[in-house]
This record gives C-alpha cells, structure tokens and sequence, in this order.
C-alpha cells in the first residue's frame, strides 16, 4: 500500500526557494512521472519524499503515517539512484541482500529474496561478482534488483536510465513498465526525457523553478498543455509556437509570401480574451502533406518555402518560416525528397491551441 | 598542445632525466650504509665503500703476534705467523718497520727492529721474527704494509649484530620495545581517527566545520611545543614514564594528521552510495563499519605507513616519554645511539644496525601498498 501524499510541501536552501508550496497526491499502484529541466527541484522533491533532506515547511504523508521526521529507513521506500550507487566491496548477491540484513530478516528469506530478484532480473548468473566486473546495464539491473529485494511502499527511481546507451535505455524503459505491471507497487520516477515520462507515466507532473506547472495522465499533458512552458518541453520535435494578429475568429498568418487566415478551436476563448495578438501553437504532425479530408473547417492549405529538410527515416522534417519564425512540419519521406520552396502543406489547426504573448497561459 | 598525440614534449625528457638523477641522489647514501654493512672496520676505515669492489693499494698498519706467543726454535726466540687474518690475504708491495719509512722493504727482505732481532715479511703476509733475546712487551710489534687489497665483504658484523651474545640481548629487546611502542601507536590513532573522520565528513550536527578548522589548525603546531607541559601531566594524572605515555602522546601527535586525511578521503567517496545505504536502513554505526571503512583502505594504508614510519624511526619521544631509570624499554634508535656512542665510531655496526631496523619499515610499506593504488570504487557508480 503505497499512498504517498505531499501538502503543501515547501523547501528552500538558504534563502533560495528550491519548491514552492508543492501538492501531489499519488496513488497507490500509480506511476507518477517527474519531469523538467535541469534545476526545476526534480531531484530535490524525490530526496524530501525518501527523506534524505529534510523539508522547510508541509508534510509528506505515506500511506496514512505522516513521515515528515522519520529518518529514511523508516518510511519503508526503495529507491534507485542514477549513478546506482552500488557497494563496490560487496558482491551482486549481498548488493541485493544488504537492505534485508539492515532489517534482520532471516538469512534463509533472504537468500529466497535474492534468488527471487535475481531471476527476475535475469542477474542469476552473476550473484558471485563485485560491481566493478558487470557492464553498465548489468549494474542497472542490480541497482534495480537491490530496490526490488525488499518490497517497500513504494519506488523512487532517480533518473535510472540516463546513464545507458540508447538502445539499452529503450530495452529498460520497457523492462520498468513490465514491472510496475507485474508489482502494481507505487512508483516515483525522475527523469528529463520526455519520451521515457511518455511511455511509463500513468501520470505526469511537469516542474519548472519549483512550481508543479501541471499535472496529468501523458494524454493531457501533450494535447492539452496547461502553459507555453509544458507545450514546449514535451514532445520532439517541440511544437511550433508562432505569433499571429487575431483577425475576427481568425488568426492571420503569413507564409511563402502569402497571408492566410486559421480557424482555430478556440477562437471563442480568443475573442473573449480581447487579445490583439496571440501565440499559436500547433505540433508539427498537424502540418504535413496534402492528405484526402472531409471538408473539415480546420483543415486548411497553405503554401511554405521549405528551407531545410531532416530525412528521420519514417518521417521527413520540413522547415520554413511562418511571420519570419520557424516552422516544422511532418512529411512522408517521398513528398519530403521534392519538398522546395512553394510546397502545398495541409494544416489541420484542430488540435492548434493558443497562448497569451505575455503569460504563456494557455488562452482557453 | 604539447600532449597531442605524436608530438612529444620536449620538456618529457627533462622529467625523466631529473627523476632519474633525485633518485639516484636519493639512493646513494642508502647504498653507501648497505656496502659499508658488509665491510670490515678496518676497510671502513682505510677506504671509502665506493672502492669495495675494485682491489686498491693501501696502507696498513698491523701488528705481529703478541710477545707472549715467542717459541725458542734453536736457542732463538722466534715469533712467526700471518699478518692478515682473513683467508683472501692482499699482496704486500712493500712494507717497513718505522712510521718515518713505511716502504723501505720489499716482500721477502729481511729488515732490523729496533729493540733488536729481525724480522723478514713474504709478499703472501707470512712473518718471521728472530732473536737472540726475548722478546719483552705486551704488544706485538707494528709492521707497515703497503698492500694491494682485493675486494672482500663479511657477514661478520650481521652475525656480531644478530648473534652475539653480547649485543643480542640489548638488541632484541630495544627491537622489542620499539614494536611495542610503534604498532599500538599506529592502531589507536587510526581507531580514534577514523571514526572522527567519518563524522566529520558524514554525518550533520553544529560545529562541524569549526571543528574541522580547528583540526587543521593543530596540524601546524611543532609536537616540540608540547613535550613538556604532556610530560608534566602524564606525571601529574599518574601515567608517568611508559609504554602507555608513549602511545598517548604518539597518538596524540599523530591524530591531526591522521583526522585531516581520513576526513577529506572519506568527503570524496560518493554521496549516493552512503543515502542509499541509509535508504536501506543502516544506521551511522553500520555505514561506518560496512560501507565507509573496506572503501578507505588507501587512506588507512597511507596513514598506517606514515605513523607506523615515524613511530619507528622516533628518538624523541620516545626518549621523553618512555626512558625510565630502569633500562628495560630502550628502543632501537637510542640503541643505534648508543653503539655509536659508546664504542666511538664503529662505523660497521651502526651501519649493520641501520639495516637490520630498515627491514621491518619495509616490510610494513611492501604489505600496505598494494592498497595505495587500488581502484576500491570501480564499478560502484555510473
């Protein structure tokens, strides 16, 4: 049973404010992902909840127990570091055993444990030997089965698979998912790749300077952004952001020399706004090429002058500019190969959202 | 730019050579006292340990039997034997009986003494003594020899060092006390040091940082400063003159250093390994014993050399703190001391002691040093 619950959770170093009123209620079984940039109190929010640091002001409440004083051995959470931190003087087996023996378990249930964790991890084979002879994703997986070894209230997974090469990383990402499927134990999870907080998270929380910016399943989070700041950090490539003059319900662009007027969704909350300007912001696979649609008012064509193209592979990226900012639109690698300037782009502003110039709220 | 690969300093060259030649500097008087062990007095004192090895022309001064030695071989009194006593006798090139003229004779001559009689000396050092009368004195008479010595060495003085029973006793047991004085004296500052580092470095309380200055600070105050207000108090509180006041006082001497180094080695182990330990439930105690100390091996090491080296080596101390009228806990150095001093200049045995005390040194720093150099973290994070 893993209820973790943070209220009103404050900490500063000094006089600088590193989290600022911080409220999350995660729930047991739940896999709540972490994320900003470098900096935002990421890291620092996972140490107040393993309680390794203490808080300036709230409390932390696991399952029903206020933990805000306890030391960390008490608050029965597991956690894996990314550096894995493992006891280079100990071997794999009594890596994973040592939480155990700290708790005075038997040694024969200990033995059950490792070998249990072991095989799950597909580490059996390498119980005997030190940390210093196993491969970075090796140690990954110790540093995994040593959290594993004790089932604990819950998770913390400090940016786990940063330190792995990227085919690697994408294995374990789905490797953690099997995991947290199989266990149903609560996890916290850390980490700065958008991608990774994507496929993992039942729920994300996006931190920027302290400040929960907005929280939600990974659905939301990438339709329906709460700010300019969630809309840019998540998604690659980032969506296209574009200041555009609001013209009745419409908002006016220029592209390959020529002005067009988009209908947006939400050109009601425009209107309201009395904005003379806003941001536009619309993900570069609303901006590909001409594809067969039912005369959908959203749907419109434009002509673009691509300057650049960036082949991926299963997509090609076209870039160009719109009111002289720059532009990414999503193309099929054949109509990307003969993509020049003057090219027809379809852009389906139905999911387009905007934003106030001057917050970078959303307009809504 | 000069460490690009293909371009070789050319400053690589003055490195080496300057190391080459500080080691060497280093080395020779080292190799001088080895060589010098080897020898005989009367080589120390006639050649330089350098000429050990190559046969030279000295002069020597020796002497013929004692008076009291003379047969009567067909009504004369007759003295005879060899001058040189070791089996690889030099050749005599010339020789004489009168230190105004030392090489007025060749080998086979027969020269006049003074006090009367004759004496004939053959190149291999055989001698011949006649005379009608007896010989008088206690001496036996001197005869100048100009020699060509080839090179030879001698386990005379190891064994006189080692096993002879005169010195044995007083040996063996300055080297006894100096191992009861030096391994405590390397065990408890490490005990107590260690400890404090790891409190000093781990874990949170106020003060620490003032504490830390303050231990730093004593690392600068000369231990001559403090002998005697120690000894007074040693003397006051009732530890007086012995074994423990030695150790307290090394220990003593010793903790600064030691507190200072364990501390910034213990700062440097990685942060995560300790948090997650803690994670794991151990308390301050266990991460202690179980985590911090089989990763700071190379501090201990170097530490335990250190003091081990200069517990060892210690005159001083041990002289103020340790040396009771009753003459039982003298250590090795004030031994060495004394065998010099007594004896006036017996080069041999000093330098035959020195190595014999140099050993256990060695010993300690081959068996410790393994562990200066060992990657303890490998594998431990990233």
């Amino acid at each position: 049973m893993g209820h973790i619950q943070l209220n009103n959770v404050c900490k500063s170093f000094g006089t600088t404010e590193v989290l600022k009123n911080i409220n999350l209620d995660i729930q047991d079984g739940e896999l709540l992902i972490l994320i900003g940039p470098s900096g935002c109190g990421k890291s620092t929010l996972m140490n107040l909840i393993a309680g390794l640091e203490e808080i300036t002001s709230g409390n932390i409440v696991i399952s029903g127990s206020d933990v805000s004083d306890k030391s960390p051995k008490d608050r029965d959470i597991a956690m894996v570091f990314q550096s894995y931190a493992l006891y280079p003087t100990m071997n794999v087996a009594r890596n994973i055993s040592f939480g155990l023996e700290m708790r005075k378990v038997p040694k024969d249930e200990q033995e059950n444990t490792v070998n249990r964790v072991a095989e799950m991890l597909q580490i059996d084979h390498l119980l005997d030997r030190k940390p210093g002879q196993l491969s970075g994703g090796q140690r990954q997986r110790v540093a995994m089965g040593r959290a594993l070894a004790r089932s604990p209230k819950a998770f913390l997974f400090d940016e786990p698979l940063s330190n792995l090469d990227a085919k690697l990383r994408v294995e374990m990402r789905t490797e953690i998912k099997k995991l947290h499927h199989r266990l149903g134990t609560t996890i916290v999870y850390v980490t700065h790749d958008q991608v990774e907080a994507m496929t993992l998270a039942t729920r994300i929380a996006v931190l920027k300077d302290g400040v929960i910016q907005q929280l939600g399943t990974p659905y939301e989070i990438y339709n329906d952004p709460a700010n300019h700041f969630v809309a840019d950090f998540m998604g690659s490539p980032g969506m296209n952001f574009v200041e555009c003059v609001v013209f009745e319900d419409k908002l006016i662009i220029e592209s390959g020399s020529q002005n067009y007027q988009l209908a947006i969704p939400c050109s009601d909350a425009v209107k309201r706004s009395n904005l003379e300007s806003v941001i536009l912001g619309i993900r570069p696979e609303m901006l590909t090429d001409p594809k067969p649609h039912e005369n959908n008012p959203y749907v419109h064509e434009v002509e673009f002058n691509v300057e650049v193209i960036e082949p991926m592979g299963a997509d090609t990226i076209a870039i160009g500019k719109w009111n002289g900012v720059e532009v990414q639109g999503r193309l099929s690698p054949e109509s990307g190969e003969t993509a020049a300037k003057g090219f027809r782009l379809q852009v389906d502003t139905s999911k387009a959202i905007a934003f106030d110039p001057r917050t970078g709220q959303r307009v809504r | 730019m000069n460490n690009l690969v293909g371009h070789k300093s050319s400053l690589r060259w003055a490195v080496h050579i300057s190391v080459a030649v500080l080691v060497v500097l280093w080395l020779i008087p080292t190799l001088g006292l080895l060589v010098s062990s080897f020898r005989t007095a009367d080589q120390i004192s006639t050649s330089g340990w350098w000429q050990a090895l190559v046969t030279t022309e000295q002069n020597v001064i020796m002497r013929t039997a004692k008076p009291q030695d003379q047969q009567i071989i067909d009504g004369k009194y007759v003295i005879e034997g060899m001058l040189f006593s070791s089996k690889k006798s030099p050749e005599i090139l010339a020789w004489g009986v009168s230190s105004i003229a030392i090489d007025d004779y060749i080998p086979g001559e027969t020269a006049k003494l003074r006090k009367g009689g004759e004496i004939s000396l053959r190149g291999d050092g055989y001698y011949h003594m006649v005379s009608d009368k007896p010989f008088k004195g206690s001496r036996g008479t001197r005869v100048f020899v100009k020699a060509s010595m080839p090179p030879e060495f001698t386990l005379d003085n190891y064994r006189n060092v080692l096993f002879d029973p005169a010195n044995v006793s007083g040996m063996a047991k300055a080297f006894l006390s100096t191992l009861t004085v030096a391994i405590p004296a390397t065990i408890i500052p490490i005990l107590i040091a260690a400890f404090a580092a790891y409190a000093l470095a781990w874990m949170q309380f106020p003060g620490r940082a003032l504490l830390v200055a303050f231990i730093v600070g004593l690392l600068v105050v000369p231990l001559q400063m403090a002998l005697i207000p120690l000894l007074k108090l040693h003397m006051q509180i009732g530890i007086g003159k012995g074994f423990l006041g030695v150790w307290l006082a090394h220990t003593g001497f010793g903790l600064p250093l030691a507190i200072y180094l364990l501390r910034n080695y213990m700062v440097g182990l990685p942060k995560d390994i300790i948090e997650n330990s803690r994670i794991d439930g151990a308390t301050d105690f266990q991460i202690f014993m179980k985590i911090i100390l089989p990763l700071s091996f190379p501090a201990l090491a170097a530490f335990s050399i250190f003091q081990f080296l200069w517990t060892w080596n210690d005159l001083l101390v041990a002289k103020v703190f340790l040396f009771d009228s009753s003459g039982q806990t003298v250590v090795m150095t004030a031994k060495l001391v004394e065998l010099l001093g007594s004896k006036g200049g017996n080069w041999e045995i000093l330098a035959t002691s020195a190595f014999v005390s140099i050993v256990v040194p060695l010993i300690v720093f081959f068996t410790l040093q393994k562990y200066l150099v060992r990657g303890l973290l490998t594998g431990s994070v990233k």
